[in-house]
């Protein structure tokens, strides 16, 4: 699989995932295969990976847009301050619950590279 | 009281400790799965039952929810036994026995209420009571005095005291033991449970006891100072007035004061306490029990340095006008900020957080950075960007957790002094060190640790040669099965701290290897010396000093920051400091906003083990102070920035967008992925400096002023010069 190239606007990457819940499966096999080589190939870009029980695995990047807002679980969170900030704070988020590793790194690949 | 040390040099005698001999300590209990005993069955009060051969009695009645009246008894202290208190009758037993001393038989029928049982408490009450003053009413320990309680519970309702020679009550020298601890001695009953606590927990065994019968003292026999920084934990202990806290003498009884449960943050291992406060003061501050943090001890900087919230205060907005910094209006500093902070150009706005910020503050301040284009967020005590940096959470915490320290059996400190960086780190370490024959070394400088360890030296090439195998420890760690490495968070801010933290990473990798530990069991530990460190990396101030200096910000907050910072490296930055204190970081600033010291604000910290914790508003901030988010809140709207959260409910939101473990209060979030870790931690490059490794905090004096609001107590101050006197001694 290609490496995943972060275009130059993205400032940060975050990935929230549980570190036992079966959706989170596929985040987690996200960073244990793309992890090291995203962050060799962009050591100033932040890509913070914070765990937490229960929670449904989300990516956030701040400087790229998911464009289909993906939303896997029927409940919508009703939490979501990140589309708040102005212009260059602006955070667009996706919903990676039971997403394969793949999917996700495609996914990312898409919304990291547009201009 | 030498119990532990006899039984540490028999077993020593014998080569290493089996778990055969069996001592009575609640910590001990827990490591012997090997095989489960069977269990004993007894009656207390005529209720049956069942618990494991050498359970004390006293223990077996708390099982059943019967409890005997003790004073010198403590669960975390040894078995002294001397009190008499806990006599208790055993049927078909000529004289009642003392229960916490007692292991328990098969069959017994312990009778906790009988007639015989009274009368020995009774006996016990009066001859303590023969010899305690009858001063009470000016006695700081009323109301919540162990002696006061129990004459009442199990005391004789009438006295046989009657004096009739007028020879007057036993009276003892009072001790002058510091600033801290006032002492009243005729009032001991000689339970010595300070003394345990000294030799035991806190490791100076400066305490004793002289004489015999009528004439014993307990006290230092020399005059001497109680040179330890875990000291105040003994007025907790002492069941009665004898040791007293000195600053809190004669301020308030325990029954009119107001008591809200928080979190200290004067070191990170999040203390769990209790502030007493009344009409908006804080009084004191108590321990709060919590067996994975703090246990129910404090150290004496988080206990009695509360008189600093009363002084160096900002109490209103400051604005730098000719060159002097003025009192001005909420209004006036708030849109001065905001001009400011118009038009700037990408990564021209930084911030700096200082070692008390909350994650509200830091949340806030990275959202108004970074709308502002700006990715310029660091903290005082700098973090290598190296390897995982910020990215995975075990790459900076203390992964292993602050409970789990007691039960390694090897210990190596590179570059950190847990005795006054985390001291109740330190107390778990001895706890170790005393009870399961822990092996402690130390990469740095000469150290009094309060228990023995091999000093390997102070150069940083050490960790190599460990790592290669060529030094003489290897043979040590090789032989371990639960290894602990502690790598100081101070050390890491050397020039080639990245490279020390690769290093230590790869030989905590190779140990892994070779010793084949659980998989639950964490070899790579930091231990951090600020509250707010942990928080800063968690949400992600991931940038480093040398690149904010460099990038010459227009404007830069400093969120209480006051180490390491001078002006002459930021000469063109309008300087906003956010802070409770006036410090070094207030005199440097431009713009002054006055914020909430931890005591005033509900805000969440994470100590060092990665725990969230919630501190909680005991009293309101003075003057014009506000809870910092919401000056930066308000800024950000003046600004034209407005920051899209308005209570602290939609601010918490926020903060779980970033980093939901946050927000998930009294738990520790596990931190996986130390393989990635170990993979990054490799591609360091670099070389270590010659200098060798050293450790800022290396005495007791040094230990007391560390921080805005210790520097700023009067009880700190005078803390420092007594144990700078003894020294002299």
């Amino acid at each position: 699989m290609a490496a995943i190239r972060l275009g130059s606007k993205i400032k940060e990457l975050r990935i929230l995932l549980c570190s036992q819940s079966k959706s989170s499966e596929g985040a987690r096999n996200f960073i244990e295969e793309n992890y090291v080589n995203l962050k060799q190939a962009h050591p100033n870009v932040p890509i913070l990976v914070r765990e937490c029980l229960k929670i449904e695995p989300r990516i956030y990047v701040r400087g790229g847009e998911f464009r289909t807002n993906y939303c896997h679980s029927t409940i919508r969170h009703s939490i979501d301050r990140a589309n708040d900030f102005s212009e260059q704070g602006k955070e667009s988020w996706l919903s990676i619950g039971s997403m394969s590793s793949t999917d996700i790194a495609q996914k990312l690949q898409k919304a990291a590279s547009e201009e | 009281m030498l119990r532990l040390p006899l039984f540490r040099a028999i077993s020593r005698s014998n080569g290493r400790l089996t778990s055969a001999v069996c001592f009575h300590n609640s910590a001990a209990n827990q490591q012997q799965p090997q095989q489960q005993p069977e269990l004993i069955e007894l009656f207390i009060d005529d209720k049956p039952v069942q618990v494991p051969p050498g359970t004390t009695v006293l223990k077996a009645a708390a099982m059943v929810g019967v409890e005997i009246p003790r004073f010198c008894y403590h669960e975390r202290l040894a078995i002294a036994g001397n009190c008499r208190m806990c006599l208790v009758e055993i049927e078909k037993q000529v004289k009642p026995v003392a229960a916490c001393a007692m292991p328990v038989m098969k069959g017994w029928r312990v009778k906790t209420n009988s007639a015989l049982t009274r009368k020995a408490r009774e006996g016990v009450m009066e001859f303590l009571l023969v010899n305690h003053p009858l001063d009470c009413p000016i006695c700081d320990q009323g109301g919540e005095c162990d002696l006061q309680d129990q004459s009442m519970a199990f005391g004789n309702d009438r006295s046989r005291f009657t004096d009739i020679n007028f020879s007057g009550k036993r009276a003892v020298e009072d001790k002058d033991l510091g600033p801290l601890i006032k002492t009243v001695m005729t009032r001991c009953i000689h339970c010595t449970r300070c003394i345990r606590f000294a030799s035991e927990v806190a490791g100076v065994d400066d305490l004793g006891t002289t004489g015999r019968g009528n004439e014993m003292q307990v006290g230092t026999y020399v005059e001497k100072l109680f040179m330890s920084e875990v000291s105040g934990n003994i007025i907790d202990l002492c069941p009665v007035g004898a040791l007293t806290s000195k600053p809190y003498a004669f301020v308030a009884r325990p029954w009119e004061n107001h008591r809200t449960d928080s979190i200290d943050v004067h070191d990170a291992v999040g203390s769990n306490i209790v502030v007493s406060h009344r009409t908006g003061e804080v009084l004191r501050i108590l321990p709060r029990v919590n067996e994975d943090v703090n246990e129910e001890w404090l150290a004496d900087k988080a206990r009695f340095s509360y008189d600093g919230l009363k002084r160096q205060r900002l109490i209103t907005p400051m604005l730098k006008i000719d060159g002097k910094l003025q009192n001005v209006e909420w209004e006036d500093a708030l849109v001065a900020a905001a001009r400011a902070l118009q038009d700037l150009p990408p990564n021209k706005c930084a911030a700096i957080a200082g070692c008390m910020a909350d994650a509200e503050v830091l949340v806030a301040v990275k959202d108004l950075v970074n709308t502002l284009d700006s990715e310029l967020l660091t903290t005082e005590q700098e973090f290598p960007k190296s390897g995982a940096g910020v990215d995975l959470r075990s790459n900076y915490l203390l992964n292993n957790k602050i409970a789990n320290v007691e039960h390694a059996d090897v210990i190596l400190l590179i570059g950190t002094n847990p005795r006054f960086e985390a001291p109740l780190v330190n107390t778990r370490i001895r706890k170790g060190y005393l009870h399961r024959e822990q092996n402690v070394a130390v990469i740095g400088p000469k150290l009094d640790l309060t228990y023995d360890h091999e000093n390997l030296g102070q150069s940083p090439d050490i960790i190599s040669q460990i790592k290669s195998g060529s030094h003489p420890f290897c043979e040590v760690l090789k032989n371990a099965k639960k290894p602990m490495i502690i790598l100081g968070a101070d050390v890491l801010t050397r020039k080639d701290g990245d490279k020390i933290l690769a290093e230590t990473q790869s030989l905590c990798k190779n140990i892994e290897k070779t010793v084949k530990t659980d998989a639950d069991w964490k070899v790579f530990n930091i231990l951090h010396t600020n509250a707010s460190q942990v928080t800063a990396l968690d949400v992600g101030y991931a940038a480093s000093l040398e690149e904010v200096k460099k990038a010459k910000p227009s404007v830069l907050f400093l969120l209480g920051a006051d180490e390491n910072i001078k002006k002459e490296d930021f000469g063109e930055s309008c300087i906003i400091y956010v802070g409770s204190h006036g410090d070094n970081g207030a005199q440097i600033a431009d713009i002054v906003l006055p914020g909430a010291a931890y005591t005033e604000k509900t805000a969440t910290y994470v100590n060092m083990e990665g725990r969230a914790q919630l501190t909680n508003a005991a009293i309101t901030p003075p003057g014009m102070a506000r809870p910092d988010w919401k000056i930066i809140r308000a800024l950000s709207e003046i600004a034209g920035h407005r920051l899209p959260y308005d209570d602290l409910h939609e601010l918490r939101d926020r903060i779980a967008e970033i980093a939901p473990h946050l927000v998930n209060y009294g738990e520790v979030e596990p931190s996986n992925f130390l393989k990635q870790v170990y993979e990054l931690a490799k591609t360091t490059q670099g070389s270590f400096l010659p200098d060798p490794i050293d450790i800022k905090q290396k005495s007791l004096d040094q230990f007391f002023m560390t921080n805005a609001i210790s520097r700023a107590s009067p009880t700190m101050a005078k803390c420092v010069q007594a144990v700078q006197k003894q020294k002299q001694v």
